[in-house]
């Protein structure tokens, strides 16, 4: 652990940080802001959640995510039949030992990537999210600490899709953020259809952060500067969501903390040491989206309650 | 939205204004008095009829001729009296612009200030008790400026009704209670110094109390009506009787017709050639003496030794090398008997023998008769004395006026008279007979206050006798007034004449006034006299070192220092509050500015989406744009307050 700062190596993992956004931006075509929330919310220590349809480069984000970090990778294919100890592991009767031995499931690694996470039963998904939670997980009695930094990356398909249990509520809390891809502009698209193969360009993907580095960041993150007028701001836009007509249950003081601390690692990523009412505005959408409840199905979506409250709170 | 002060407390911070410069209303000149009275009435008129305030550059204009008022009054050396007036004025002035709750809030504890500063000019218990009284009102206010802007800042509803008055009070008399115990031991035990670090420039004081080192007709006569004590005296062991009780002052040699002058206005003479040696019977006494602000001490006849601090002149006169401005306290054993000066040398002998030959020749005809009677020296002053006796002479505090050759008109026509025309008088008859005589003033007696066990010499007690030189037997003392007046010099002044000198002068007024004066002298005793030296000995006692004067110094500097550095982190938290203030009018201009060049903006964009729209509708000035952006941001939300410049100039650029 790097646990001491000092400004040298700092500006050193600053610029490596640079260099890993702009590996995996070559690896995912014209997504730019996409890759820089999905750093900002690893920085912030938070899980991110991807919401879009198959085939927009979900998986790819999340492996070359996982490469330029260099982080030890495991990805789980969430299905139906899918049963919490496939995620956490087991306890096998070795009869030489005359004794249980316990196999860690692939959750015990750095980034995990749950795909299609909505397939599987809310026990399973349960399974996950408590260990997102708690960055442990209890097996048998015995609670054993996940690696660290863990980051989970799940993609889900969008809900209504035939086959999918949507993910309880009150656990979408532990998702920082949640993303939406959506179709590459097409000049992008255009360049990704001629470019080589993706998986190739994944395995040649050099690591240009080590997980040491990653912990050094996120602590740098946390000491960046948050006036008090953006506070007043974050407050103001958490106090709007609750007093929203089409807002069932408004944002929580968990999701302004959040707000916060990611709004802090975007601005390192950003390369200033303060924040601004840039930041907030980027993370609001993606922040508030997978919070806010809307009162019914025939009103505003999660995501248009969110762009109005934007509109509504003046940036004091 | 600023806080708005209430009516009823710009009418009390007015309050707690006058009260607090009403004292020094009796020692400012008229017209100061009159500038800050008219100010403070132009404003509870324009709280009245809703005037306007006054411009900016009228106060300025105002405050500078305030300023030009003051030091026409008091000269550009500044000492107490010209600070006290300034402050007086400048809170005066200040009323002009008060109009928000945090200019009341400044106003008002200023005049605690003001308040405080009193204790430089009255001394008296009583006093204490109107600063108390001033200050307890200040609290209050203080109280109630604080609920108005609470009620007027917070979001949440107001308290439906203030609390009643004597709660108020009641709550700020008991924060002045919590605050006591702190108060006393800063008393005690912030470290003090022996004199200001400033000095005090000698032109500031204005002894306006008390003898004066000339005597011109009528300056002690005014002071016999003025009852406030002179000092007190405690005695280890006897008393002298009270027809010993002659307390030396300014010796007076020079005369010119009309006043006396001393010798040495510098007492830059040296010291007598020799001071007695103390017996086991002389007098021991301290002297706790009231500031007069001159520097001469006074004792009996004649000193052993000089208190610290000190020195004795020619005339075995006690002076303080610094002016007296707070109450002194001094130990003093003189001894009686003893021949002062067996030989006088010839410069004296020519000054004690000065006189303006072609003045009073009706006195110098006479005395050369009688002198021819008497030739022996100490014959002839008894004959003079009991001339006095004698002959009609009477004592009187309202004597006729005298014209120019004032001891004919005194000897022959008026004779009437008190110490003053006696002393002058029976001194230039000696000088005129060729014996070497001055006049001594002081004070003489003293009320004993049996059960506290002090004498307490009031000004009244003034008094002027004279002094003739023998041959061998030295300077002796002589008090024309007893040979008229016997009573004067065994009681006091009041007792003397009969009738009373004011209406209020009744016998028991004077007897109660003498019995509460206990309580001054030990509050003098304690906390008025408590400096640097008493401090000293106290700390000693706690067993605490004690160090000295320079260090002391440097400690309070790095006091001061650390006491800053703990405050500063404050201070700057709060400038950074008012710095992003400036940050956010800047910027409102600068977003005011761009609609009028058609680029729309809401309270909702952000500074980068202003920008960026400015950009699109104004391609050829992206970089003061884009400049003007990043300093905003960084200013108000990167705490980088010292940019604000930096955008202001760039906003002008625009």
């Amino acid at each position: 652990m790097s646990s001491i700062p000092n400004a040298a190596s700092n500006a050193e993992n600053r610029q490596r940080l640079a260099d890993a956004i702009s590996l995996v931006n070559r690896v995912v075509l014209g997504k730019a802001d996409a890759v820089e929330l999905a750093f900002a919310c690893l920085l912030a220590r938070g899980h991110l959640l991807i919401e879009d349809i198959p085939g927009v480069g979900k998986t790819t984000l999340a492996q070359a995510l996982a490469k330029s970090i260099g982080a030890d990778y495991h990805r789980i294919q969430f299905t139906s039949d899918l049963l919490p100890a496939d995620i956490l592991g087991v306890s096998v009767y070795r009869r030489d030992q005359e004794r249980f031995e316990f196999h860690p499931g692939p959750i015990f690694s750095q980034l995990v990537l749950a795909d299609e996470v909505n397939r599987a039963t809310p026990k399973t998904q349960s399974a996950l999210l408590e260990a997102m939670a708690e960055s442990q997980v209890t097996i048998e009695g015995k609670t054993v600490a996940l690696p660290k930094p863990f980051f989970v990356i799940a993609t889900q398909n969008p809900l209504d899709t035939i086959g999918t249990f949507p993910l309880p509520d009150s656990q979408l809390d532990r998702f920082l953020l949640s993303l939406q891809l959506g179709y590459p502009d097409p000049a992008m698209e255009r360049e990704l259809l001629l470019s080589e193969d993706r998986q190739t360009m994944l395995d040649q993907l050099q690591a240009v952060l080590a997980p040491a580095d990653i912990a050094d960041l996120q602590q740098q993150a946390g000491g960046v500067h948050i006036s008090e007028p953006l506070v007043a701001y974050v407050q103001a836009l958490l106090d709007a969501s609750r007093d929203h007509p089409d807002c069932a249950i408004g944002l929580s003081p968990r999701a302004g903390l959040a707000l916060v601390r990611a709004a802090k690692a975007l601005a390192m990523i950003d390369g200033r040491d303060f924040a601004i009412p840039e930041d907030i505005k980027r993370l609001f959408v993606p922040l508030a989206r997978h919070r806010l409840q809307p009162r019914s199905a025939a009103t505003e979506d999660a995501e248009g309650i969110a762009r109005q409250l934007l509109d509504q709170v003046a940036i004091p | 939205m600023k806080p708005h002060l209430s009516q009823k407390n710009v009418l009390a911070s007015i309050g707690v204004l006058l009260m607090a410069s009403m004292p020094q209303w009796t020692l400012m000149p008229a017209w100061l008095t009159a500038v800050s009275l008219a100010i403070i009435g132009w404003r509870v008129a324009a709280l009245r009829y809703g005037w306007r305030p006054v411009p900016l550059w009228l106060r300025v204009i105002l405050a500078f001729l305030m300023l030009a008022l003051v030091v026409y009054s008091y000269g550009l050396f500044w000492g107490r009296r010209a600070g006290a007036a300034m402050l007086t004025m400048m809170l005066s002035a200040k009323l002009m612009e008060t109009y928000r709750i945090r200019d009341a809030r400044l106003l008002v504890s200023m005049c605690l200030f003001l308040a405080a500063a009193q204790f430089f000019f009255f001394r008296e218990i009583y006093m204490l008790l109107y600063v108390v009284a001033v200050v307890i009102g200040a609290v209050v206010t203080l109280q109630w400026l604080q609920r108005d802007d609470a009620e007027q800042t917070s979001l949440s509803e107001p308290e439906i009704e203030s609390p009643p008055l004597s709660d108020t009070v009641r709550s700020a008399i008991r924060m002045l209670v919590i605050a006591l115990p702190l108060a006393a031991l800063l008393f005690f035990l912030f470290p003090r110094l022996g004199s200001p670090f400033w000095g005090m420039p000698e032109d500031a004081l204005d002894g306006k109390t008390g003898l004066s080192d000339t005597m011109s007709p009528g300056s002690i006569q005014s002071l016999f009506l003025d009852d406030s004590p002179a000092f007190r005296v405690t005695f280890d062991g006897p008393l002298p009787p009270p027809a010993e009780r002659y307390w030396r002052g300014p010796v007076l040699w020079g005369y010119d017709g009309i006043n006396w002058s001393p010798n040495n206005p510098g007492y830059r003479t040296r010291a007598p050639d020799r001071l007695p040696d103390p017996q086991p019977d002389s007098y021991r006494y301290t002297v706790q003496l009231e500031p007069h602000e001159r520097r001469w001490l006074f004792a009996l006849d004649y000193p052993t030794a000089t208190p610290p601090g000190s020195g004795v002149s020619s005339d075995y006169m006690l002076f303080s090398y610094e002016p007296v401005v707070s109450v002194k306290s001094y130990q003093v054993v003189s001894e009686p008997r003893f021949t002062a000066d067996p030989e006088i040398r010839a410069s004296f002998r020519s000054l004690a023998l000065g006189y303006p030959e072609h003045l009073n020749l009706r006195s110098q005809a006479w005395i050369a008769e009688l002198r021819q009677q008497y030739s022996v020296d100490q014959e002839l002053i008894n004959a003079v004395l009991r001339h006095f006796n004698e002959s009609q002479f009477f004592y009187s505090l309202t004597p006729p006026l005298l014209g120019r050759n004032r001891v004919d008109e005194f000897l022959f026509e008026t004779r009437e008279g008190y110490c003053e025309h006696y002393a002058s008088t029976f001194t230039l008859l000696m000088r005129m007979a060729g014996i070497p005589a001055r006049v001594v003033t002081g004070y003489q007696g003293g009320f004993y206050n049996r059960n506290a066990n002090y004498l307490l010499v009031k000004q009244s007690d003034a008094h002027a006798w004279s002094e003739v030189w023998l041959d061998g037997l030295g300077w002796q003392r002589v008090d024309p007034t007893a040979a008229v007046a016997p009573q004067r010099i065994r009681q006091n002044i009041a007792d003397t004449l009969g009738g009373k000198r004011t209406w209020y002068d009744f016998a028991w007024v004077r007897s109660v006034r003498n019995s509460i004066d206990v309580i001054q002298h030990q509050w003098n005793q304690w906390i008025i006299s408590f400096d640097a030296k008493k401090q000293g000995l106290l700390v000693g006692k706690l067993g605490l070192p004690f160090p000295d004067q320079a260090i002391l110094v440097v400690l309070l500097l790095l006091l001061g220092l650390v006491t800053g550095a703990l405050v500063r982190p404050l201070i700057r938290s709060f400038n950074l509050k008012r710095e992003q203030d400036v940050a956010l009018k800047l910027y409102r201009r600068f977003r005011k500015r761009l609609a009028r060049l058609g680029v729309r903006s809401g309270p909702q964009d952000t500074p980068g989406e202003l920008i960026g729209r400015a950009v699109l509708q104004l391609p050829e000035r992206t970089a003061a744009l884009q400049k003007i952006g990043d300093l905003y941001l960084r200013s108000r939300y990167g705490s980088q307050p010292h940019l604000l410049e930096d955008l202001r100039t760039a906003l002008n650029a625009l």
